[in-house]
């Protein structure tokens, strides 16, 4: 029954991707599908989850705009606006690189995770000067934890697609 | 164009979960459920405040904060078990279990919202917490023992 479920998600999230990249499913290189279940399903939870991520920080925000410092409301503005686009950018490479297996993107969006997200979002967590809010705090967890959870999967899918491709580049020479 | 394997047409139960997006929904109301309940805990003195009489005792006061605390804790850890059982698989294609869980932690998070803002009655408390957080989870556990046990959806 479980594999039965796993494989119902691997089609609903195969049409998913057909919608957002269409053609995707004549880009099967080889035999098997090596792309991550967990990195697929950590990153169209995050997708869902992202948009009332921006919309309870920026309401908190506005309400705790006059409360800040000056340097803090600089350098929260620049956070927020960073994560959001950092976010977006993230997301999508994030995509593309699972589904298609291409190690470029899914490098890159692991390396944006560790270099710039995890530092901002970590920040944003610990500060003191920014006041975090009860909501913000909660919010702000879930989204770290969704993002320390891709990065460890993440990791593995790299390492998995890397070998995989290797193997079939000695496939080749081999023949 | 080979499409016909990667088609959603198997039954009316994955269109709805996938393309009608229930399971996006269940995930987004049990976690707006979690950040209510998250910040109930945090700022929980003014609730507690509006059941006490006029003249109250420290003590009293304590008691039924922890009595309050004891219930948002609860509440979260059944969220917790719901979570787990939702993302390992287990219940995530049953649609009836999704829809229930949709539905209550949705009705659960608003009027938890409105207690937070309208400084409810701590006794209110109890009500939310049975209709909107017991019956998810017992459904859940129901439908995972089910699934685990009998191999029957």
């Amino acid at each position: 029954m479980r594999a039965k479920s796993f494989s119902s998600w691997r089609k609903s999230v195969t049409s998913l991707s057909e919608n957002v990249f269409p053609g995707i499913s004549l880009n099967y290189q080889g035999d098997s599908l090596e792309c991550s279940l967990v990195l697929q399903m950590l990153l169209y939870f995050d997708a869902v989850f992202f948009p009332f991520w921006a919309l309870t920080i920026g309401s908190v925000f506005q309400i705790k705009y006059d409360y800040l410092s000056s340097t803090y409301k600089f350098i929260s503005i620049t956070m927020l606006m960073s994560i959001f686009v950092v976010q977006i950018l993230r997301l999508y490479l994030g995509y593309l690189g699972n589904l298609t297996e291409k190690i470029p993107e899914l490098a890159a969006f692991w390396m944006l995770s560790v270099l710039l997200q995890l530092p901002m979002e970590l920040f944003l967590m610990v500060s003191r000067g920014i006041k975090s809010t009860p909501p913000e705090y909660a919010v702000n967890t879930i989204l770290l934890l969704l993002l320390i959870l891709q990065l460890i999967s993440g990791y593995q899918a790299l390492i998995r697609a890397a070998q995989h491709h290797a193997d079939r580049f000695r496939q080749a020479h081999q023949q | 164009m080979p499409k016909s394997d990667f088609t959603l047409r198997s039954s009316s139960n994955m269109s709805i979960l996938a393309d009608g997006g229930l399971i996006p929904t269940r995930f987004l109301t049990l976690l707006a459920h979690l950040v209510v309940l998250i910040i109930l805990i945090w700022s929980r003195e003014e609730n507690v405040h509006a059941c006490m009489p006029l003249e109250y005792s420290v003590e009293d006061f304590k008691t039924k904060d922890t009595r309050l605390l004891i219930g948002l804790c609860t509440a979260v850890a059944l969220i917790v078990v719901e979570l787990f059982g939702f993302l390992s698989g287990l219940s995530m294609f049953i649609t009836s279990v999704s829809a229930v869980s949709s539905f209550c932690h949705g009705l659960g998070s608003i009027l938890l919202s409105m207690a937070v803002v309208d400084s409810w009655d701590c006794n209110m408390f109890w009500w939310v917490f049975a209709a909107t957080s017991i019956t998810p989870a017992i459904v859940e556990i129901i439908a995972t023992c089910m699934l685990v046990i009998l191999h029957n959806a």
